[in-house]
């Protein structure tokens, strides 16, 4: 059966300057994990918020496992910008736990989601501290945890770790690569090594209008991935493959 | 603190030297020493002030309660209800850019000479601050914070109170923070003109028999009280409002 994850068709945007951003742009995922990759301003912060419905001028058609994307969608979404994306008057701990405060979750058991997302990927964020007292890494830590926290059923992820230190960010994805019960998501990088750590396929974009230059499969299994990957002969030649379809864009 | 003290002891002097030197005659300019005798007999001994503070008082905060209630909660629907706002636009930023004391007149003839033509001149000006900030606020709101409601399908009471109230706290208490001044400002004003009640009063009655020793108490005791309420408002909004300019 030829049943898709997620579906856009016939998307067409600008933000009526002129500069028309997708142009009836396809593209459909079939995997669980998708990285995107791209040049900036090709649109790729303008796709996930197109697909989360926060901007909603555009034409085209989106469906999510085969029924259109609507209200019944439970989105997480690391913002790029994570700073624009923290409530300043609520703590680190409020921040993260806003979705289950929308949904009246109990603070107990809010409590407890918190503490098992910081254990699992091994974090200490001051949870009594406010967004304004932390460092711009730890400020994007809290709006990947508050993307994560109740469990979306598509979680959109902009660059979230973009400020993070190399250690902590590998960590963090070979963790998220090999966590149970991840949602569908789809990881906006800018590095082709996360893609490859993370993801299932790649995809890589090109811009004016938006468009795909290309599509790679990663051929590793998600659950088995470790940080050995990375020096293995197998991941280089995922790698140089994307490169190499990368090449005539780099002169 | 050291600051403080160092500048009111040099203020002190200068005053001090001024006067005990002749300077400038102490008829005009009462010696340091009387003026705080007098300040210190006025509450404690004669206890001439007690009472046109208190007036002074009641009235800056009474109507700089209800001219802040009203704007916060009529700013706040002003700003939701953007056709409300623009007919009220007009008027209310001509009212702003009115000196407020130009309304004790008609005030009076409406409302009679007494407690209310003042009240409603002073709680009117302080409306128009506090309704402009407020409103403000809601209508320049930062977009990026409602799109975090609207990403987790927030309800509108929920927005209300999580997002919406909390950004524009800020603007709130900008409004409120000047609808303080203006309140005591116009209060002491309108006292002057009509009435000769409250402090304002007192010292209209105590220029016209040429007391230039209670005319000074009078300035040092108004200017500590406003002076004492702008720093209780700053130390509320650092407490209240400790993100304010993030
Ligand atoms: N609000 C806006 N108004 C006008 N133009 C916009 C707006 N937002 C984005 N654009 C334009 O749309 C294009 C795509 O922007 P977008 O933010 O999606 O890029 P991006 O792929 O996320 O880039 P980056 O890698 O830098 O994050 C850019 O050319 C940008 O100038
Ligand atoms: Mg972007």
């Amino acid at each position: 059966m030829n049943s898709s994850i997620l579906k856009i068709s016939n998307l067409k945007k600008d933000f009526g300057k002129g500069e028309i951003i997708f142009n009836e742009f396809d593209l459909t995922l079939q995997k669980k994990n998708t990285a995107i990759f791209g040049p900036n301003g090709c649109g790729k912060t303008t796709l996930l918020r197109i697909i989360s419905g926060l901007d909603q001028s555009y034409t085209g058609n989106i469906t999510f496992k085969d029924s259109p994307i609507k209200d019944n969608v439970g989105f997480g979404y690391a913002f790029q910008n994570p700073y624009k994306f923290l409530f300043p008057w609520m703590t680190s701990f409020e921040n993260i736990i806003f979705p289950l405060k929308i949904k009246s979750t109990d603070r107990e058991i809010s409590q407890r989601l918190v503490t098992k997302l910081l254990t699992d990927f091994n974090l200490d964020i001051p949870l009594n501290s406010y967004p304004y007292q932390l460092s711009t890494g730890q400020c994007q830590l809290l709006v990947f945890l508050r993307s994560i926290i109740d469990s979306p059923d598509l979680l959109l992820l902009d660059e979230p770790f973009s400020n993070l230190d190399y250690l902590n960010r590998t960590r963090i994805l070979f963790n998220l690569a090999a966590r149970k019960n991840l949602p569908v998501t789809i990881f906006v990088s800018h590095t082709i090594d996360e893609a490859i750590i993370f993801a299932d396929e790649l995809i890589i974009l090109g811009d004016k209008p938006a468009k795909i230059i290309g599509r790679v499969l990663i051929p590793f299994n998600r659950s088995k991935r470790n940080p050995e990957l990375l020096s293995s002969l197998k991941f280089n030649e995922v790698k140089s493959s994307c490169i190499k379809l990368l090449k005539q864009y780099i002169i | 603190m050291k600051y403080f003290l160092f500048t009111f002891v040099f203020l002190v002097s200068i005053w001090a030297l001024l006067s005990y030197s002749n300077i400038i005659n102490s008829l005009l300019l009462p010696h340091p020493h009387q003026v705080f005798l007098y300040i210190y007999q006025g509450f404690f001994t004669t206890q001439i002030f007690y009472k046109p503070l208190l007036q002074t008082i009641t009235s800056t905060l009474l109507s700089f309660l209800v001219g802040s209630f009203l704007g916060v909660l009529l700013g706040i629907i002003g700003g939701y209800y953007k056709k409300l706002y623009r007919v009220l636009e007009l008027p209310l930023d001509f009212f702003r850019s009115l000196p407020s004391l130009l309304l004790i007149p008609l005030s009076v003839l409406f409302f009679g000479i007494g407690p209310l033509a003042s009240f409603s001149v002073i709680s009117f000006s302080v409306f128009v601050y506090v309704f402009i900030n407020s409103a403000y606020g809601i209508k320049y709101n930062k977009a990026s914070f409602s799109e975090i409601g609207k990403l987790y399908k927030i309800d509108k009471i929920r927005e209300f109170w999580l997002i919406l109230l909390p950004s524009i706290l800020p603007n709130i208490f900008a409004g409120i923070k000047m609808g303080f001044s203006i309140a005591f400002i116009v209060t002491i004003g309108s006292e002057m003109l009509i009435g000769h009640s409250g402090l304002g009063g007192r010292i209209i009655d105590s220029y016209m028999i040429f007391n230039t020793k209670e005319v000074f108490s009078i300035i040092i005791i108004v200017g500590m009280f406003g002076y004492f309420g702008n720093k209780i408002l700053n130390v509320l909004e650092k407490k209240f409002i400790h993100w304010k300019g993030y």
